[in-house]
This record gives C-alpha cells, sequence and structure tokens, in this order.
C-alpha cells in the first residue's frame, strides 16, 4: 500500500491535517487564556492547599503546566526551594494530561520537560540526588515521546549543569557537545552560542582558561542579545573573569568597562555586585590595589546585607588577598577578627566553615601569603552551591 | 526571559503558512518512508498540535517538524524492539 502512495495523496493528507491543527487554533488560545487565571489562583494559595487544589480536573491543563514550568524557571535565582515546590506542581499536573486530547507525543513532551525543570531546581537548590532522579525521569519520557529534539537538548543541558554542580566538568562539557549538534542541526545559533557560553564556563571551572575564553567569545557572538539578557550579562561577566584568570589582566579590564554599559541597563542589584567583585579582583592582579579595595568592598557590603554566606566568604578573603599583597598584617587580623560575626549566623557548608576557619588561624600566625588563600578560595569554591547562588 | 514562552501561539494563517512552505519536503518524507495517506495526516496532525503547544520554544519550526515526523515516521517502519516483543 504504502509504496503506491502517491504525492496527490500525500498531498491531500497534508491539507486535512494542516486544516485540523488549525482547527484547535481557537481551543488553544482559550487554554491559554483561561490559564493564566487559573496559575494565579493557585500560586496565590499556600504551599499544602496549592496541593489540594490542583487535584481538581480544572488545572489539568498543559498550558498551566508550562505556565508553572515558567514559574518555577523565573525562582531559580532568588528562591530555590519555592522553585522545587512549583515545579513539582507542574510535575504532578504532567501527569494528569488527557492523551486523548492533546496526542501521547506532545503528553510526554510536556512530562520530560516538567521532570528537566524539576531536576534543574533541586540542583539549583543544592539537592544533586533528586536532580539526578528527576532528570531520568525526564529522558524516560522524551524516549517515549519520540526524542523531542528541543526537548533533549534541554535535558542534556540541565544534565550538563548538575554534572558541573559536581565537579565534573569534562563530563559536562561533553553533553554540551551533544546539545550543540541538535542547535546546529536546527540552525538555532541563538541557543547554540547559549550552549557554548555554557561550555565556557565548564571549561574555565576545569582551570582550561584559553578554552573558556575561545568558547564564551564564540557563543557571544551568537547569542541574541534582548533575549536573553542575563545570559548576555553572565557570558560578559566571565569571559572578563577566566582572561583575568589567564593573566590577560589588561583584556579582562576592557571587557568588563565594555560590559558595564549592560550591568546598568539590564543587570540586576546582584549583577552589579558582581562586576564591583570582578573589578576588584581584576585590579588586584594589575596591583592596583587601592582601587581593588574599595571595588571589594562594596561588594562585601552587598553579600553581607543579603547574607549570600559563600560569596561574601569568597570576597573577604580576596579582600585578605589585597592586604596580604601589600603585607598589611594589621588589616588581615582586623579582617579575620570581622569574619567571625559575619559567618557565625550565615547558613555556610562545614566544609567552607572550615576553610574559613584555616584562612583565621593563619592570619592570627600572620602567615597568610598568596598562595594559601588561593588554596583556601579554590576549597570554598568546590563547595556545593547555596541557596540562591548564581552566575555570574 | 523564558525559553518556554507558554504564552505564544500560531494564527491560523502561520500554521498555513508553514505547512505550505514545507509541502515538498513533507511530501518527499513521506515518499521516503514509505508511508500511508491516512498515518501522513495523523502523523502531520500530531506534529503540528505538538508544535502549536510549544510554538515560543521552538525557534527554527519547520526543522522541527520535519526532524518530529522524520522520527515518528522512522518509528512506525520500525517499531522499537519492545513493542515487537510484546506481540
Amino acid at each position: 500500500m504504502s509504496e503506491r502512495t502517491s504525492n496527490d495523496e500525500h498531498g491531500q493528507a497534508i491539507d486535512h491535517a494542516a486544516r485540523k491543527a488549525g482547527d484547535r487554533e481557537e481551543a488553544l488560545s482559550g487554554e491559554i487564556d483561561e490559564a493564566a487565571a487559573l496559575v494565579g489562583e493557585l500560586l496565590a494559595r499556600p504551599g499544602a492547599e496549592r496541593q489540594i487544589l490542583i487535584q481538581e480536573v480544572r488545572f489539568h491543563g498543559l498550558k498551566i503546566c508550562q505556565l508553572l514550568l515558567e514559574r518555577s524557571e523565573a525562582l531559580w535565582c532568588d528562591d530555590a526551594g519555592a522553585a522545587v515546590e512549583v515545579a513539582r506542581l507542574a510535575v504532578e499536573v504532567s501527569g494528569r494530561l488527557d492523551a486523548r486530547w492533546y496526542g501521547k507525543g506532545l503528553v510526554e513532551d510536556t512530562q520530560a520537560m516538567a521532570w528537566a525543570v524539576l531536576g534543574n531546581s533541586c540542583r539549583v537548590a543544592s539537592d544533586l540526588r533528586s536532580a539526578e532522579e528527576a532528570l531520568d525521569r525526564a529522558e524516560a519520557h522524551l524516549e517515549r515521546s519520540g526524542g523531542e529534539a528541543y526537548t533533549e537538548a534541554e535535558i542534556l543541558s540541565f544534565r550538563a549543569s548538575l554534572r558541573s554542580s559536581q565537579g565534573r566538568f569534562r563530563e559536562a562539557v561533553k553533553l554540551l557537545d551533544r546539545a550543540l549538534r541538535i542547535y546546529r542541526s536546527a540552525r538555532d545559533r541563538h541557543f547554540e552560542g547559549k550552549t557554548m557560553v555554557q561550555k565556557g564556563l565548564y571549561f574555565g571551572y576545569d582551570g582550561q582558561f584559553e578554552r573558556a575564553v575561545r568558547s564564551l567569545r564564540q557563543g557571544l557572538s551568537r547569542i541574541e542579545a534582548m533575549d536573553d539578557p542575563r545570559l548576555l550579562i553572565s557570558a560578559h561577566h566571565n569571559l572578563a573573569g577566566f582572561l583575568n584568570d589567564s593573566g590577560e589582566h589588561d583584556q579582562a579590564l576592557e571587557t568588563l568597562r565594555k560590559a558595564r554599559r549592560l550591568y546598568a541597563d539590564l543587570g540586576e542589584p546582584s549583577h552589579r555586585a558582581r562586576l564591583s567583585w570582578l573589578e576588584g579582583r581584576i585590579t588586584r592582579d594589575l596591583g592596583r590595589l587601592e582601587e581593588a579595595e574599595a571595588a571589594l568592598k562594596a561588594a562585601r557590603d552587598f553579600f553581607v546585607e543579603h547574607e549570600i554566606g559563600l560569596d561574601a566568604a569568597l570576597v573577604l578573603l580576596d579582600l585578605a588577598t589585597v592586604y596580604a599583597q601589600r603585607g598589611d598584617t594589621a588589616e588581615l587580623k582586623r579582617l579575620s577578627a570581622g569574619m567571625v560575626p559575619i559567618f557565625a549566623s550565615r547558613d555556610l557548608h562545614p566544609e567552607a566553615l572550615a576553610a574559613v576557619a584555616l584562612f583565621q588561624k593563619a592570619a592570627e600566625a600572620e602567615q597568610v601569603d598568596r598562595s594559601l588563600l588561593d588554596r583556601i578560595v579554590a576549597e570554598l569554591r568546590r563547595t556545593p552551591p547555596v541557596k540562591g547562588a548564581t552566575a555570574p | 526571559m523564558s525559553r518556554l514562552r507558554p504564552m505564544d501561539r500560531p494564527s491560523r494563517r502561520e500554521l498555513d503558512q508553514l505547512t505550505e512552505e514545507m509541502r515538498p519536503d513533507l511530501e518527499s518524507l513521506f515518499q521516503r518512508h514509505g508511508i500511508s495517506q491516512a498515518d501522513a495526516e495523523r502523523l502531520l496532525r500530531e506534529a503540528l498540535l505538538r508544535l502549536s503547544y510549544q510554538w515560543g520554544r521552538i525557534r527554527n519550526r519547520s526543522w522541527w517538524l520535519l526532524d518530529t515526523i522524520d522520527k515518528a515516521a522512522g518509528e512506525l517502519r520500525n517499531p522499537a524492539t519492545e513493542e515487537l516483543d510484546d506481540e
């Protein structure tokens, strides 16, 4: 039968399918409008009530699930716990979608995406085991969906982020290469660029600064700025950071100078604090210690005020390197003593606290030097991400 | 901006336009896989529905449509082993 199916018959099939798909457009529009109101109603309730409410059939819509996923993503930077909670609601909804109405493939796509977003939310919330399990579930749904390309690439990217959080940077890069192949097949330059930026980050974390810089530059030449201003800032920031790490301090400062307008126009307060931090590190490495001290103090004030413990600790250690470079043991001791009350009440991982304690001991003994501080910073950077800690 | 863009949706005109643009490629794909008229209609209808619901997320829609139907058509001709085992 199939061999004899003519182009005419396929042409008719195409006409019929297009007409039927078009007939669903009105229903889709209605679903979108209704979903926005329902998600508003759901998220206005406290957590326990949401769980009850979501059992009602009126919440079992695909657009509701997608809006919840969008909301979860928006929470990644500010409240990882809430992002997990909202992603769980999306997973719950995705498991109750009517396959007769949406079709099996679309339901599986949606389930895959819901589990993938939950996986990444868990990673951001430092629950790496749950992240792995959720991404496994996402992959199982992806397979059943027939392998929808964009979802596959998203899952690969989330899995790469997880490998990075586990310190397995080379595996992360390999996963991103698979995502890159998909975006290149799709000739999707923006997502290709975004993936190259992510790859650059992992090269950098792995200490391969030149490859990091190359990948970030290639990525930046491809991303569409207005589509993702956060990504743009983050990419410039990391480029400047890795240029500095690779010894190209002047280029790093120039990159940061060019990006300053972006931070002002598009950045959030936390981005500007990170700009000061990086500026402090670069000017320190250029030997401009007074500028470095001022910039690092500005960053410190932000992180201390917002109780972002790990970053506050890292900035203070960078400040310590400035004092160490100046041979100012009195300032080092003052800095060390000032760290006690700052960190005593903050949510720092035991490894991070141990690293800070090591610094304090060395400062008291007047034995702080740059190599010790670099070792402590490297140790701190290896600790799991804390809630709300984000790149750049 | 979210990658998901759940509020985006195609108009009927956009869907028609896409299908018209892709018509030669679709016909050739169905022909290549030896797909019947009924299966061709079903595969395209399902793919267009999936695309409509993910309109804002999928940027290269023509590529996506062909890729998705190509995979589904391949699966139709060579169903997964576990399905054969069930028979």
